[in-house]
């Protein structure tokens, strides 16, 4: 297992924590325990060898007491006087590998009486009361894991319900969590997650949309099509089936026209992730008009550039972007433009420096837009008037690309006059 | 037949204009709500064709408001949409009939003359009176189930005149039956019509009421069971 078990984790701080503990309480209790045998010895040894003056004191011969065995753990002498260097009273000292607690006492004889115990016994003493203590812990400790870990598993299973009730979702379910019962210290993420689900959702629901409205979009051309060849094939008037025919192929442009808007509509969203490079925007504007001059003039309309110096050329007025998507934009408001003038009226577009970045401006000299329906112009399949063939996606993609870039994209009437005013402004990016 | 048309799309508008016509029919076109409801204020239709994505007020407000003001007019709803929930909001606004786009003009005019004859309370497809049999769907007249050749307008001309067999019809209303806004009418068009059909099915086929129209005798009704 290599994924971080927050089980797992919770079980080892636990259980080590624990551990320390009683740990830490044995030391304790055997540390306390040697010093309190330390004062119990000590206090005997005192006794001891108060008593053995006494006696000592009270019997006429002077008694010529050995040493005992070194090896046994007491040893009780008599001396004539203290070796060099140990005090009266309690001392600790080394013998080779031995060491040992000693009282030295002075008799009214002048004789010493030295009372000595064996360090080891004391420690061991207290080592074994101290593992007396731990004793239990060996008992307990493989419970109270069992113990711990059965009281996270209950802990934790609010945390497991709600992976559950997650893992168990088929792709479609994006209904909230339940909020209510959950614990405070999950509460933050189940109201993260439902806050992803909601916008997951909104983001399918605009998306089926989107594409649910594209299919009814293309009924209607398709509706032309059908409708004009049946009526072609019908027409006994020559004039009649040629006119109709002529109509089945606008309907055919008219359907290739969407498609191609709704593809560049996909190219925006998936071009998100793309990445830019520098963009001589007025080269393309000039590109994108050249290919439109010829319509404007078919229609009896003038086509205008005014491209600014300092918002010309590769250098410093280039952005960095996506060109095929700005020429996507670019064409689509003149298109536009041109769709909404009428004969002998103009269309201009005017490209400055804005800042650090630029500023587009087309211009036409047709009906605008009125106010009212200004704000919905940028939703997808909004028309603002009759269907003349548009889609009613060209704007709503011009927002799209502008977006894209973070620049900004409004909608004006035209200064003195009536007509549309598109103010398309870029960052350099 | 005369029928309203009400499709904001131009070249869709145009197409059903040219094919409902080359079947007979009287189409008139408007690309707004607003211009079919004053459309259907002044003049009587036989039948609506409604597109439902309208700019301005949109086709559902004006069947609701049709509905309302009383006026039974069949009307036929074209739309884009498909689900059940849109055909059912379409007919519960008072659509008498559902197509979606795209559909077959077959199956319009097929599905107008249904609309036309439940209306003018007929049940079989074919309209009779006398010895004359008329079939509004291959737009044939049998006169003693011998076919005989009529031209577009006479046949318009007979199809109203039998459609409202017993009745009197005048020639204001022949007129607004066989011709669309935009047709030339001549001052005595009705008069040639009505001539012509006399001389293919017999004078008695077309009856003159004097100052008033024309008329064509009812079919005898099956006898009631007692």
């Amino acid at each position: 297992m290599t994924a971080p078990s927050l089980h797992r984790r919770l079980l080892l701080i636990l259980g080590g924590a624990v551990t320390l503990a009683w740990l830490a309480s044995a030391a304790f209790t055997y540390l306390d325990t040697r010093r309190l045998i330390d004062g119990i010895i000590d206090a005997h040894l005192e006794e001891s060898a108060q008593i053995l003056l006494g006696v000592l004191d009270q019997s006429a011969a002077a008694p010529r007491l050995v040493a005992t065995d070194p090896d046994k753990p007491l040893s009780t002498r008599l001396l004539d006087r203290l070796p060099p260097g140990q005090p009266p009273g309690f001392s600790d000292r080394v013998e080779g590998d031995r060491r040992w607690r000693v009282f030295a006492a002075r008799g009214t004889s002048g004789q010493w009486v030295e009372v000595a115990v064996r360090q080891e016994v004391r420690a061991s003493f207290a080592a074994r009361v101290a593992t007396h203590v731990l004793h239990p812990l060996w008992l307990a400790l493989p419970l109270l894991t069992v113990l711990i870990w059965g009281a996270l598993r209950w802990g934790l299973a609010p945390l497991d319900r709600i992976a559950a009730l997650v893992s168990n979702r088929g792709s479609t379910d994006l209904d909230p969590l339940p909020e209510a019962g959950t614990p405070r210290e999950i509460r933050p993420l189940v109201t993260a997650l439902n806050a992803l689900f909601a916008r997951i959702a909104a983001v399918r629901e605009r998306d089926r949309r989107f594409a649910a409205d594209a299919a009814h979009e293309l009924r209607t051309p398709l509706a032309v099509i059908r409708t004009n060849a049946e009526v072609a094939l019908g027409a006994r008037d020559p004039q009649e089936r040629r006119e109709a025919l002529d109509d089945v192929l606008s309907g055919a442009d008219r359907a290739t026209h969407l498609v191609g808007q709704l593809l560049a509509l996909a190219r925006i969203d998936g071009a998100a992730l793309g990445s830019r490079s520098p963009v001589d925007l007025a080269a393309l504007l000039r590109s994108e008009a050249g290919r439109l001059a010829g319509r404007a003039a078919a229609q009896g309309i003038v086509l205008r550039l005014d491209i600014a110096p300092d918002a010309d050329g590769a250098g410093a007025a280039a952005l960095s972007g996506h060109a095929e998507l700005l020429a996507v934009l670019l064409r689509n408001l003149l298109d536009n433009a041109l769709k909404h003038t009428p004969a002998g009226g103009m269309v201009t577009a005017v490209l400055a420096r804005d800042g650090a970045g630029l500023r587009l401006v087309v211009e036409d000299t047709g009906p605008g837009i009125p106010a009212r329906v200004r704000g919905r112009v940028r939703d997808r399949f909004f028309r603002a008037g009759p269907s003349g063939g548009g889609a009613g996606l060209g704007l709503s993609i011009v927002d799209a690309i502008v977006d894209l870039h973070g620049g900004a994209f409004e909608l004006a009437d035209r200064p003195g006059g009536p007509g549309l005013q598109a103010i398309v402004t870029l960052p350099r990016g | 037949m005369r029928l309203l048309l009400v499709e904001d799309d131009r070249l869709l508008g145009r197409g059903l204009r040219t094919g409902l016509s080359q079947r007979g029919f009287a189409v008139d076109w408007t690309e707004t709500a607003e211009d079919a409801e004053a459309a259907l204020e002044t003049t009587a239709y036989d039948a609506v064709v409604l597109d439902l994505g309208l700019p301005g007020m949109d086709g559902l407000t004006l069947l609701r408001r049709r509905r309302a003001a009383r006026d039974a007019t069949p009307i036929l709803v074209l739309t884009a949409r498909d689900t059940v929930d849109d055909r059912v909001a379409g007919l519960d606004a008072g659509g008498d009939d559902y197509l979606v786009k795209p559909f077959a003009l077959a199956e319009l005019q097929a599905r107008l003359r249904a609309l036309v004859r439940r209306r003018a309370g007929e049940a079989a497809p074919t309209l009779r009176s006398g010895r004359i049999e008329l079939d509004p769907a291959a737009r044939t007249v049998r006169l003693d189930g011998a076919p005989v050749a009529l031209s577009g307008r006479e046949f318009s001309v007979l199809h109203d005149l039998m459609l409202h067999a017993g009745r009197i019809v005048s020639r204001g209303q022949l007129e607004d039956a066989v011709y669309g806004w935009g047709d030339e009418v001549g001052s005595n068009a009705i008069e040639v019509h009505v001539h012509n059909l006399r001389r293919k099915l017999g004078t008695d086929a077309v009856q003159t009421v004097r100052g008033s129209g024309y008329l064509v005798p009812a079919a005898p009704k099956a006898p009631v069971a007692p």
